[in-house]
């Protein structure tokens, strides 16, 4: 393996929780800051989906000491500022030029520790609005934009808290309050709740002390329980949606095991060999040599409690969506008993052994260092476990990707959901109940 | 330890050096223009090849062939076939990407340092000695045809083409790089094979090689790779060569809606045909564009996002291109407020031009916001080959990146308004909607606003 891939970091945990890791990369004279809070859309409450996304927004809304222009204020410094939620945990990132660190710091201690006396009604109910055009724009307006949601709803059972997307259902968006806002705020938005992570242009040390001065005042908030449930499907789905779509869709999806799972990295590397590029089983056989489909892709969508594998395949005019599940299958079927080759697992282990330095080029932002260094340690409780994920890859083998497969994809059952032009629910596979997501 | 104040927010301090990438140029035998730029940031190397053209060279009658011809650059080329490319790509952990610019067709691969001389030559194959069997002609004009079909369902892709075909009409920068069905249908393998031949030649390519590697070693490997390539003589001139449009864009300033019946938003696109890559208000635009909606906090983000909630974001922002290229705001509002957001947006621009002027705050903030952070475009090695082919796309001078910040800081204040004016003009902008036409059709009446219907087109 290449040692420059490796994140050279300093780490330390204040008396309040807060967990700080820093890392020094001078190439540019930028600083970059990451804020995770281990609370995503997994730990909202049925009737209530969709909050831990919208409360990512009001924490751009202004805090007690700066109550209007978190952007405003990181702009005029030159710096990029977002933030993203998902079902695991919510992000918020600046980068920034390096004689800038102190703004950051500032404004994210700020919103960490008092966030709630600059939230008002009206900004709450601008930003409902906002995260319903967000939603809107992104699902219902977007072909095959509801998928996601009728999967969720399929895979998961009542009260499940993977059973909701991150955006939430509007109705529930709709009935939130800003009172839910500021129960969300003292619950999960504490140091003991959070992790930083500093990566750039910046010194480690002096680094380290400004974290303290900003943030080791805040007060620790109450312990957070958060939802552990795993769950099984007793037997297939059939499903199907009407959408504003040209094509039809089929969409194959499994429970798999959580991330960092020796089998979640095995399903990486079967979801590589079966769709990834012209060399995969499923493009060669269903887009490059038969036509009978106008993409393909394969995803073991990794996350906390449990992951899903997804298949999916858009068919040609004339083509038939029960002609794409029988390819699918069949595919499934041989993998499940040979494995990959020792061509396609060398590909698929070279291709995941790049991505771990491509990652690595950038200091911060969606998946820079900062972004990775809090992910490790918010997930596994170590900054430096990339070596041991790396491992994940090397160790898999034929056998062991067989396995994988067959155990995850041809012993359980699986969702199989068509999205089909509207009025034409004769497209979808056979037995394939009508679904109208929320 | 001090406390923290938190009356104020900190002061930054000065800015601290960077040194742009330094270009070591040279030009092969055979014409081709050669960058290398070392950035040792990580075990990475990035190259792209611009290849002059891109889909505004695409002849009347065959819109996308362009593209379509790019398109089958990686599906065979040299010893290999496609799946055969895919392979030896995937095994050195090669990204490889092709895109197809209304300028120009960027040929991209970024992989390990150590595999740079493979990649090398997998792409002086991608170049020079692309396959274009009939077989695979044959299946990616299926393709395309599948995803042109696809595309009709798309809000956003709607927008994109009625709004360039609405400003640019005939122009060559009036027809989506994709082409339109009817074109991709009757274009032939043959057609194909002349117009590479025909634009890919080491005289129309620059080729930039930035990231961990010696530039001796780059330039070595170039001339190792692509020093013997010869543009072969050129055929007996294509009929369809000759016929390419050029036409002067015209603006049209109204308002068309392409019906999408029961959409739950509207898809918007608001502009004209504005300012070229090499117009001397550049930087004069760059800064009374971020004042407008360059960025986050903006005056159309402010008012449509931030104050009304009418929108997940709305942005706007000069596409500089070789040619004339378009001024655009785009943004996707709620169905309810489709009109109220497109009055909006005009009465912004419009105010910008005459009552409400860019303020010294406002300039002063927008150069911080844009010069400030402008180092971090240089992080990456695919970053850095992409900027330097800028360069050589709009022929820009060696000390452009060097140069930036004092061309910015140099704007004055008064400077803005007539550099705004000469390039977009509040009278001549179009707006096009994509919506539910019975919801916003009332809208538009109610404001006393004509809106003229128009079909996606279907050629």
């Amino acid at each position: 393996m290449h040692p420059a891939v490796d994140i050279p970091y300093f780490t330390h945990t204040l008396a309040n929780g807060l967990d700080v890791v820093v890392h020094e990369d001078r190439h540019i004279p930028m600083a970059a800051v990451s804020v995770w809070y281990h609370v995503g859309s997994r730990h909202e409450q049925p009737g209530r989906t969709g909050f831990a996304h919208l409360f990512e927004h009001l924490m751009f809304k202004g805090s007690a000491h700066h109550p209007d222009g978190y952007f405003e204020a990181l702009q005029e410094a030159g710096g990029l500022v977002n933030g993203s939620t998902n079902t695991d945990r919510t992000n918020y990132w600046e980068v920034v030029p390096s004689q800038s660190l102190e703004l950051a710091l500032w404004m994210e201690s700020d919103r960490m520790g008092h966030l709630l006396p600059a939230l008002s009604e009206a900004k709450f109910t601008t930003e409902r609005e906002v995260v319903l055009n967000e939603r809107r724009q992104n699902y219902e307006n977007r072909p095959y934009g509801l998928s996601s949601v009728a999967l969720a709803e399929a895979l998961f059972p009542e009260g499940h808290p993977y059973r909701w997307v991150t955006i939430g259902a509007p109705a529930d968006l709709v009935a939130s309050s800003v009172d839910d806002a500021r129960d969300f705020f003292r619950a999960f938005y504490h140091p003991g709740n959070a992790s930083i992570a500093i990566a750039g242009d910046v010194d480690a040390a002096d680094t380290m002390g400004l974290v303290e001065r900003y943030f080791g005042d805040l007060p620790p908030g109450p312990a957070v329980l958060h939802p552990h449930r795993t769950t099984t499907l007793e037997r297939e789905a059939r499903l199907v949606l009407e959408d504003r779509v040209e094509l039809p869709r089929l969409s194959l999806s499994w429970h798999t095991p959580e991330m960092f799972h020796d089998d979640d990295a095995a399903m990486d590397i079967a979801a590589d060999v079966l769709a990834n590029g012209k060399t995969s089983r499923l493009y060669r056989s269903l887009v490059y040599e038969a036509r009978l489909a106008a993409d393909v892709s394969a995803m073991q969508a990794s996350r906390e409690m449990s992951s899903v594998f997804h298949v999916v395949a858009t068919a040609v005019p004339g083509s038939a969506l029960a002609a794409l599940d029988d390819a699918i299958t069949r595919a499934l079927e041989e993998l499940a008993a040979t494995g990959p080759t020792t061509a396609e697992l060398e590909r698929a282990t070279a291709r995941a052994e790049a991505q771990f330095v491509y990652r690595v080029q950038t200091i911060g932002g969606f998946g820079g260092k900062s972004d990775q260094l809090n992910a490790y340690n918010v997930f596994t409780g170590s900054p430096g476990y990339m070596q041991a994920d790396r491992e994940r890859y090397a160790r898999a083998t034929a056998q062991s990707v067989a396995s994988a497969v067959k155990r995850w994809l041809r012993e359980a059952p699986r969702v199989a959901l068509s999205v089909v032009p509207r009025g034409q629910s004769v497209l979808a596979l056979p037995g394939s109940e009508q679904v109208f997501p929320a | 330890m001090m406390a923290v104040d938190r009356s104020r927010l900190p002061v930054s301090g000065a800015a601290r050096p960077f040194r742009f990438p330094s270009i070591a140029r040279t030009t092969l035998g055979n014409g081709l223009d050669l960058r290398v730029v070392a950035h040792e940031a990580a075990p990475v190397v990035s190259m792209a090849a611009l290849v002059r053209g891109g889909s505004s060279a695409d002849p009347a009658t065959r819109f996308g062939l362009a593209a379509f011809t790019a398109d089958l650059l990686d599906d065979g080329a040299g010893s290999l076939d496609g799946p055969g490319l895919a392979d030896v790509f995937a095994r050195i952990g090669a990204e490889a990407d092709i895109e197809v610019w209304p300028d120009a067709t960027v040929v991209s691969i970024t992989t390990m340092a150590r595999y740079a001389e493979r990649a090398l030559e997998l792409l002086a194959d991608l170049l020079v000695r692309p396959r274009f069997a009939d077989q695979d002609v044959e299946r990616v004009r299926g393709l395309r045809l599948d995803r042109l079909r696809q595309m009709r369902a798309q809000a956003a892709t709607l927008a994109d083409r009625a709004f360039t075909r609405a400003i640019y009409g005939g122009h060559p920068y009036g027809h989506p790089g994709i082409g339109h069905p009817a074109a991709v249908r009757a274009t032939t393998a043959d057609e194909i094979r002349a117009f590479h031949r025909a634009t890919c030649t080491p005289q129309a390519t620059a080729l930039v090689i930035a990231g961990a590697i010696a530039p001796s070693r780059a330039e070595a490997l170039a001339e190792q790779t692509l020093g013997a390539w010869r543009a072969p003589a050129p055929a007996a001139e294509s009929a369809l060569a000759s016929v390419a449009v050029q036409t002067e864009p015209a603006a049209r300033g109204c308002v068309l809606v392409v019906p999408r019946p029961g959409a739950p938003q509207s898809e918007l696109r608001i502009g004209q045909v504005s300012a070229s890559r090499l117009t001397p208000d550049y930087h004069a635009l760059l800064l009374w564009n971020a004042v407008l909606g360059g960025q986050f906090v903006s005056r159309l983000n402010l008012n449509l996002r931030q104050a009304k909630g009418y929108t997940y974001g709305v942005r706007s922002g000069f596409d500089f291109r070789r040619r004339r290229g378009p001024f655009s705001v785009h943004t996707s509002v709620q169905t309810t407020a489709t009109a109220d957001a497109v009055s909006e947006v005009l009465r912004e621009i419009t105010e910008l031009a005459d009552a409400r002027p860019v303020t010294a705050e406002e300039l002063a903030r927008a150069k911080a916001a844009v010069g400030l952070g402008y180092p971090r475009g240089f992080e990456t090695a695919q970053q850095v080959a992409r900027a330097v082919a800028q360069l050589a796309l709009h022929e820009l001078g060696a000390d452009h990146f060097e140069q930036f910040r004092a061309r910015l800081n140099a704007v004055q204040l008064d400077a803005l308004p007539a550099a705004a004016n000469r390039h977009v003009q509040p009278r001549a902008l179009t707006a096009v909607v994509v919506g539910d036409p019975d919801a916003v059709g009332p809208q538009f009446a109610e404001r006393g606003v004509t809106v003229e219907i128009v079909a996606d087109e279907e050629e």
